[in-house]
This record gives structure tokens, sequence and C-alpha cells, in this order.
């Protein structure tokens, strides 16, 4: 993990709203993930580290329409994207210590998109539960000792 | 300056600490200095194939994901009665919690089995004298099982809280009306954290009444509405006969 010195910097250097501008990007419609907008989430959620001043910082880019709208997407499937999942606990993060966070997600609609992401992971644990195999005999999981 | 093709060597998707942070490395170490505009654009990469975590249709359901987005919605509705009372009546909220609190808690307990069973089958080889070097397809690596097992805790956890929050700030009938008679929060014992426990008592639809207990910490704000908020008097004094309605866990 990052030192809490070099995020600071880092922040202070733009580098925070300079990935949420990438991650923003208006060619990205509807949004589209590759190994450099993975790379660039993971590295908001790392640069966020429990900073509130970070979080400020994204807050004032714009950051949470954007990590809003990166788990919409996915709402109606389980959340395959890893990008989706660092905007969602990050969104989660920022949530947490902000008022005006919470306020700004329940006004672009985020009850919607949590409450469809939470069913639709509910949905998928009846289907796991379903496929799930014989656990009781190992040798029906394992071929090794048959 | 450009993000190199290496990125995409270094990029997973699979969700372990460890790649997480070779990611995020990889993010800094490709960008030598901060102001510099990111080339080349997204749609230039878009056609890069992701690695696949697993195959399709085995990790659908994400218990830390399941976690997070039940602990995010319990955060925006502890701000007011209005929100709680959407997140409440949001369609299969109540359901999807009631299965994070009671069946994320028997799915702890089945990994923690399946896990023993797999050091059983470790030992049973070494027995058989079995030449491997790499357990075979489908037995995973003992770290990955535990921090499933965590994320099992913290989903079970996660609706539990926020299935009392919902009822507990909704002392009408409208939430607990949505709660049905099977909608046993089950508390899992083995919880590592306990700072607090929590008990609300519940009316279901057949006026019987229930009482679910919950010990553990999360962050969770309203806490302390939490604790006051019971629908009434009698709500917070228990009762011999309350203790008869006591899920067995709980007692």
């Amino acid at each position: 993990m990052y030192s809490k010195a070099l995020r600071r910097a880092l922040c202070k250097e733009g580098v925070v709203a300079e990935l949420v501008d990438f991650l923003g990007d208006p060619k990205q419609t509807p949004y589209v993930e590759s190994p450099v907008t993975v790379a660039a989430a993971a590295a908001l959620r790392a640069l966020e580290g429990g900073s509130s001043a970070t979080r400020r910082e994204m807050r004032v880019a714009g950051a949470v329409p954007l990590l809003l709208r990166m788990l919409a997407d996915t709402a109606d499937a389980p959340v395959r994207r890893e990008s989706s999942r660092h905007a969602l606990f990050l969104l989660q993060a920022m949530a947490y210590s902000s008022a005006e966070v919470r306020r700004a997600l329940v006004e672009l609609g985020g009850l919607d998109t949590l409450a469809a992401l939470l069913v639709a992971q509910h949905r998928a644990a009846g289907a796991r539960l379903q496929r799930a195999p014989d656990d009781s005999n190992p040798n029906l999981r394992d071929g090794c000792l048959n | 300056m450009t993000l190199t093709p290496t990125l995409e060597t270094g990029v997973s998707t699979d969700e372990t600490a460890r790649s997480r942070r070779h990611t995020a490395y990889l993010v800094f170490d490709t960008v030598p200095h901060p102001l510099g505009k990111m080339q080349p654009p997204v749609s230039d990469l878009s056609e890069v194939p992701l690695k696949a975590s697993s195959p399709p249709g085995t990790d659908d359901y994400r218990p830390s994901v399941a976690a997070a987005a039940a602990e995010l919605l319990h955060s925006l509705a502890s701000d007011g009665a209005t929100t709680q009372k959407a997140v409440a009546a949001a369609p299969g909220v109540i359901e999807a919690l009631v299965y994070l609190a009671d069946q994320g808690g028997s799915d702890r307990r089945q990994s923690a089995q399946q896990r023993h069973q797999g050091a059983a089958r470790d030992a049973a080889r070494v027995e058989m004298q079995m030449e491997m070097e790499m357990g075979p397809p489908g037995v995973e690596d003992e770290s990955d099982a535990l921090d499933r097992d965590e994320d099992y805790g913290r989903a079970a956890l996660a609706g539990s809280v926020a299935l009392l929050s919902l009822s507990a700030g909704s002392p009408s009938t409208e939430v607990r009306s949505m709660l049905s008679l099977n909608s046993c929060v089950c508390l899992n014992p083995s919880l590592r954290t306990t700072v607090a426990v929590w008990q609300v008592r519940i009316r279901d639809a057949g006026g019987a009444p229930r009482v679910f207990s919950v010990k553990g910490a999360i962050p969770v704000r309203g806490a302390s509405s939490l604790r006051s908020g019971s629908p009434s008097k009698a709500g917070r004094r228990r009762s011999s006969a309350d203790d008869a309605n006591l899920h067995p866990a709980t007692r």
C-alpha cells in the first residue's frame, strides 16, 4: 500500500482528476472495460486509502456519478468487471464518510442501481446453489481418490 | 507518455488482494509524470481481451460484492426514513438481505467444511504417495479459502445489520410485513469482532413475535439509533416468553 505522503502528493499533482477524466471519457458510452480502465479504477481505489482529502478531490472531480455509471451497466448481471467492483468499494468508502455523497447517490438513482445489484447477486447465489455438486462425498468432486 | 502494452501482462481479473496491489503498482509504474496525458485512447485498447478469471458461470456470486452493496444501501438508508423505506420497498431487496443474513452464514460454514475436506484429501494423497506438485483443478489455495470465508462472514453480518436497521427504523408493519415467516436472521457465532449486541423484535405477518439478535461490528453509521430503535417499550425488555422465540443461535 502506498504511503499517506505519496497519496497526498499524487493527489496534489492532479492524478485523481486525471483518472476520473480518463474513466469518464465520453468515448466510453456505454462503459467499456479494458486493462487500462481496470488499472485506473484500481488506482483510484488505492489513492483513496482512507484519506478524506482525496475523497473530497474525487467528489469535486465528479467521481460519484462516474462510479455509479460504472455500476449501473452491470446491475442486470452479477458484477463481472473488476473495474466495477473497484467502483463499488470506492463508492462505499466515499458514502460512509460524506453525507453529500450519500445525497448525491440517492439523487442520481443509486438506490435503484444498488438494489438491482444486490438482487442480481441474490439470484446468482440461488443459481450457484442449484449447480452445487454433492459435497458430502469428496470422491464426487475429486477424481484422485476414486 | 503512453501506457505500454505491458499492462496486459500485469492486469488480472482475479480478485485476490495480491493482484489488486499488483495492478495498482503497475499504474503508477507506467505513469512517470502524473500530469501526463494518458494515451492512446481507450478505444484503441478495448479490443484487448481480459484474462478470464474463471470459467463462465462459476463465479457469478461474489459475497464481497453482495456485502458491499448491502452495506452501501444501509449507509444510504440511514440518512432518512424516506430513503430507508425506498430501500426496503425495492423489489427483492428484503429477500436478498435475508439470504445474506441466513444462507450466507450457511455458505460460510460450508466453505469451511470444504476446506477441511480439502485438507483431508491432501493428507490422503500423501499416504497414497501420489506424486503431485499441484492440487487438481478445483482445489483452491488455503489463503483464498480463508478470504472467501471472511467474505461470507462479512456478507452475513451486512445482511443482518441492514435487515435489523430496516426493521427497527420502520415501526409500522410496512417493512415487517415484507419479512416472511422463514426469514430468521442467523447469528454467526464465530465472528471475530464483537463490540455490541443489537436486538430487534418484530412481529411477522401472522402476528407472532420474532426476536433478531446480532453481535458484531461493521462500519455502520446510525448504530445508536439502531439500538434505540425498538418499536415499543415492550421491545426493550425481554421476557421469558420472548426467549422461547429466540433463534437457537442467539439464545
